[in-house]
């Protein structure tokens, strides 16, 4: 019987160098036993990430120096370019034997490469790193940085990353000698408060977490996406953060404002609307502590400035206070019914714990929203709180087309919104999606 | 050139192109589908694609299919969740064909199918032992035992 031929082997070579590169690199190693074809075909592979899969867990005592020895062998045994190189084994105990190996790649024009240094102390990036001129994106843990007086710059780097990295006062040199920097992240850098991204004008994606006092954008910035995920500890008490924050913010498309964040957004002067409205902000989310008054209203300023709102997102964070100061908050509500963002279609809210605020909140966007479709509350758990909220916030939803379930479409409420029928259902469908788990 | 627009036509014709596969079917296309392919793109952009383009690597089963994936691909208002799943049922086939579509995709350029089904190829690779590859492929040009044991100690730390 004639045997079906081998397709596999006869892929183009770099077809195969993109399967191969799909496998753990101990993997792809290993098909140099399937056939003299194989034998050298993982060789060439341009992609080389070193992670816990490489080594075995059967000599847990040995795993720095083993994963030293992969390492070495696999550069050794690598013909061709070599565009990406990632070390990110959480049990890798920092040793020089790293210096080596930038060295090398510095020699190849490697084009991305991810240090994550886990165990031991912060490695020292080597000057070799400032060399590799080709760099386009680059991510650091656990690494210290000093930046060499020598450094031009990496012309072509547009991704950098730095978690846990020490940098003392290289950053902002750093982020100044990039001028392609399209997307930063930066986490819990050790002894920087300050930011400053004003020299990066390319700048489309920010993601910035820790604890600082101050982030300073350029006038001209161009950022489409920005997360803040700062502590508790964060901020100036004197500056209006969120006037400053938002000043030149006029590409912003996605907000993402985690943790402490908006405590710290909500710091000083919070106006009714910001001076220049966020025109193209389209997906707002926010981790928010619903009994707070300067929170609340900071996320108002933020709605009620961005006219093109399609997609909302909250998170409860919960406070240490016990007491919800319901009286003062119904007052509140009371002078802040009058909003309307038309564009919105969906809203989630994670983490509801059922208290009274987070359920005015929710009476709040329901009748400011008008073509809202879809609404989504997580984190509701007994079954009675869960007829409870659905009960309670029904009155809000004025049903104009015949909903399926006749014992929903009920009218009522001071000032309905004009929700469709297909957003009750998506209302029962939460109701029984929050019945069902 | 096809720039000969008779008057006859409706305001706004859709640009549709013809591919011709090995066994002689033909397939329609829209110009705007076949622009997923780079191949395809640039005879489009030279004017080499007014007459009916040739694929003799290509046969009429899986043209069709690549044709449908196009479309598929071109769709206004797929949401990715919907895209997703199509997608994962599109690639849910016989591996022989599986080698077919990535001989296409690479043939006429097309980054998202020749993705998709080298990521469903490397995903039958993982986790299996050079045995089962090999049985699952058809590699038959194996090494004997000495020469295996040498490629063995060259890479040890892998077969630990």
């Amino acid at each position: 019987m004639m045997q079906d031929s081998d397709r596999i082997s006869q892929l183009p070579g770099h077809v195969a160098d993109k399967i191969l590169s799909l496998l753990p690199i101990k993997e792809a190693v290993r098909t140099s036993i399937l056939s003299r074809q194989w034998r050298y075909q993982w060789s060439s592979l341009p992609h080389l990430m070193f992670n816990d899969q490489c080594t075995s867990t059967n000599a847990p005592g040995r795993l720095s120096q083993d994963l030293v020895k992969i390492v070495d062998e696999v550069l050794l045994l690598h013909t061709g370019p070599i565009k990406v190189f990632v070390l990110n084994h959480t049990g890798f105990r920092v040793t020089r034997d790293i210096d080596r190996w930038i060295l090398h790649l510095s020699r190849v024009s490697i084009k991305q490469i991810g240090l994550l240094i886990y165990q031991g102390q912060n490695y020292k990036i080597p000057t070799s790193l400032f060399n590799c001129q080709n760099l386009t994106a680059l991510k650091l843990y656990g690494c210290s940085v000093k930046i060499p007086s020598s450094f031009e710059g990496f012309k072509k780097l547009y991704y950098l990353y730095l978690q846990s990295v020490e940098l003392s006062s290289g950053l902002d040199v750093l982020i100044s000698r990039c001028p392609l920097l399209q997307r930063l992240n930066l986490r819990d850098l050790q002894g920087i408060t300050r930011v400053n991204v004003e020299t990066a004008c390319k700048l489309r994606s920010l993601d910035i977490g820790g604890t600082f006092l101050d982030v300073a954008f350029g006038d001209a910035n161009c950022l489409e996406s920005v997360t803040v995920d700062f502590g508790p500890g964060s901020g100036n008490a004197n500056l209006s953060n969120l006037h400053k924050f938002f000043k030149n913010m006029h590409k912003i498309q996605i907000l993402n404002v985690k943790n402490y964040s908006l405590k710290y957004l909500a710091l000083g002067n919070v106006p009714h609307t910001l001076p220049h409205a966020l025109l193209h902000l389209k997906d707002l989310s926010i981790c928010m502590d619903f009994t707070s008054k300067e929170e609340i209203l900071t996320v108002m300023c933020l709605m009620r400035s961005s006219p093109q709102l399609k997609k909302l997102e909250f998170e409860n964070r919960p406070n240490n206070r016990q007491t919800t100061r319901t009286g003062t908050m119904a007052d509140f509500w009371q002078d802040h019914h009058s909003f309307c963002l038309e564009q919105v279609q969906v809203v989630s809210l994670h983490n509801f714990r059922g208290t009274e605020p987070e359920s005015e909140f929710i009476k709040f966007l329901l009748t400011g929203l008008p073509n809202l479709e879809k609404m989504r509350i997580l984190g509701v758990t007994s079954a009675e709180e869960k007829d409870k909220l659905f009960k309670e916030l029904l009155p809000f939803c004025r049903v104009l087309e015949q909903a399926s379930d006749h014992s929903l479409t009920r009218r009522s409420g001071t000032q309905p919104t004009r929700i469709r029928s297909h957003c009750i259902e998506s209302l029962c469908n939460c109701f029984t999606m929050l019945r069902g788990t | 050139m096809s720039s000969s627009s008779s008057s006859s036509l409706p305001p706004c014709p859709k640009k549709m192109i013809t591919l011709k596969s090995s066994d002689g079917e033909t397939f329609q296309i829209e110009e705007t589908a076949a622009l997923q392919s780079k191949t395809l793109e640039n005879m489009i952009d030279e004017n080499c694609a007014s007459t009916p383009i040739p694929l003799r690597s290509i046969n009429g089963k899986i043209l069709a299919k690549v044709v449908e994936f196009c479309n598929k691909h071109a769709e206004v208002g797929v949401d990715a969740e919907s895209l997703h799943a199509w997608d994962a049922e599109f690639v849910n086939v016989e591996y022989t064909t599986l080698f077919d579509y990535i001989l296409a995709a690479n043939f006429l350029e097309i980054p998202t199918l020749l993705d998709l089904a080298s990521g469903v190829v490397g995903d039958m690779i993982k986790g299996k032992t050079p045995d089962e590859i090999r049985k699952m492929f058809n590699i038959n040009d194996a090494f004997s035992p000495e020469e295996e044991e040498e490629v063995r100690r060259a890479n040890q730390w892998a077969f630990e």
